[in-house]
C-alpha cells in the first residue's frame, strides 16, 4: 500500500507499524507522528497515511523544517491552507495575535495591515516584544512571523484603511478579517468589505475589554458573508481596560473561523 | 406594523427609516450596522429606506476596543 514518509511516496506491506518505519526510514527517530498525531512504535500503518520521523534536537536543512512544521495538523489542513489568501486589518490586540495563528497555521499568503507604531501600552496584549517598541507594527509582525513560519508570502501593507481605499485592496483573498480598534472604523469597514468581496468571508470583532468571561461570548453571522465575535457589549472606556486574556480568545475564535471556512469541505469536527 | 427586530416581535406605529430606528435605540448611528432580511444595504441608504411590515432587522452594535 501507498503512504508518505517524510513527504516520500512510499510503498509497504500490509503489517507495516510505524516502528517499521522508523526503523527503515530513521532508526535514530524518537518521535513518530501519524496522521497528526504522536504515536507509539507499535502503531498499525494504514493505506494513505502520512507518518513524519523525528530526531529531537536534530537540525535540519529548509526543505525539512518546511513540512515538519506542519506535521501535527489534521491531514489535508496543510495543503489546503498553503493555497489559500487572508487579509487581517489591523495589527493590535486582536490582530497581531490573529496573523501569529495564521502563520503558525501555514496559510500560504497573507495580507497583513497597520500604520502605527509600538508603544509600551501595547504590549499587555499584542504580539509583540519590549525591544520592538518604536518600531511599524507591520515591520515588527513581519519580524515575528518570518521567525515562525518564512514559508508564507507576506504582503506587509503600512497604510491607514478608509472608506475609500478598500476596494481593489483584497483581491483574491478568501478571508478579510476586521481587527480593529474603534467602533466607527469596524462598522463602515465591515459593511464596505462584505459588499465590495461577496466571494470572501469577511470576519470582525465587537465587544473585548475588560475581563468578562469568556462563556459571554457569542459568534454570529451577518449578511451572506460575514461573521462577527464577542459579547457586543464590552466597549473600552475609563474604567474598563484591553487585557491579554481576553483579547486573545477573541482573536483565537476570528483565527478559528478564518481557517474552518476555507476547510469546511475537508473538515470532521 | 410588525417587525422582526433582533429576535424579538416589535409593534411599530409607523414605518421609521434606518436611521430613526437606531435613534430610537438610543445606538450611535456611526457604529450600528444593519441588517435587513439578510443582507447589508449601504449606509447611505439608511436615511431614506422604511421598514415594512414583517421585516427581519438586526441592529449590530460594534463597541470600540481591540
Amino acid at each position: 500500500m501507498q503512504i508518505r514518509v517524510n513527504e516520500t511516496e512510499i510503498n509497504i506491506d500490509d503489517k507495516t507499524t510505524a516502528g517499521d518505519l522508523c526503523a527503515k526510514y530513521k532508526s535514530d527517530a524518537d518521535i513518530i507522528i501519524q496522521n497528526g498525531h504522536i504515536v507509539k512504535s507499535d502503531s498499525k500503518i494504514t493505506a494513505g497515511d502520512s507518518v513524519y520521523l523525528i530526531k529531537r534536537g536534530e537540525k535540519l536543512g529548509e526543505g525539512e523544517i518546511k513540512y515538519l512544521l506542519t506535521a501535527r495538523h489534521t491531514p489535508k489542513v496543510a495543503k489546503r491552507l498553503a493555497e489559500c489568501k487572508m487579509a487581517v486589518c489591523g495589527l493590535g490586540g486582536l490582530g497581531s495575535n490573529i496573523a501569529l495563528a495564521l502563520a503558525r497555521m501555514g496559510v500560504g499568503e497573507l495580507i497583513l495591515i497597520d500604520y502605527d507604531v509600538i508603544i509600551p501600552s501595547n504590549i499587555n496584549r499584542q504580539q509583540y516584544y519590549i525591544d520592538q517598541i518604536g518600531m511599524k507594527k507591520t515591520d515588527a509582525t513581519h519580524e515575528n512571523l518570518k521567525r515562525v513560519n518564512p514559508f508564507i508570502k507576506y504582503d506587509m501593507r503600512d497604510i491607514f484603511i478608509e472608506k475609500s481605499n478598500i476596494t481593489g485592496l483584497f483581491d483574491g483573498c478568501d478571508v478579510i478579517i476586521e481587527a480593529f480598534d474603534g467602533a466607527e472604523t469596524k462598522a463602515m469597514f465591515i459593511m464596505e468589505a462584505a459588499r465590495a468581496y461577496p466571494d470572501a468571508h469577511i470576519v470582525g470583532a465587537s465587544g473585548v475589554a475588560g475581563l468578562g468571561s469568556h462563556e459571554s461570548f457569542k459568534v454570529v453571522s451577518v449578511g451572506r458573508n460575514v461573521s462577527l465575535v464577542g459579547d457586543f457589549e464590552a466597549e473600552a472606556k475609563i474604567g474598563r481596560g484591553l487585557m491579554s486574556t481576553r483579547v486573545t480568545i477573541a482573536a483565537g475564535i476570528q483565527a478559528n473561523i478564518a481557517v474552518r471556512h476555507v476547510l469546511a469541505d475537508i473538515l470532521e469536527d | 406594523m410588525k417587525i422582526m427586530l433582533n429576535g424579538e416581535t416589535v409593534e411599530l406605529e409607523a414605518p421609521l427609516t434606518f436611521n430613526e430606528l437606531i435613534d430610537k435605540y438610543d445606538m450611535k448611528r456611526e457604529t450600528v450596522v444593519v441588517e435587513i432580511n439578510g443582507d447589508l444595504p449601504d449606509k447611505s441608504t439608511y436615511g431614506a429606506t422604511q421598514t415594512k411590515d414583517g421585516d427581519v432587522i438586526e441592529l449590530i452594535r460594534f463597541v470600540g476596543g481591540g
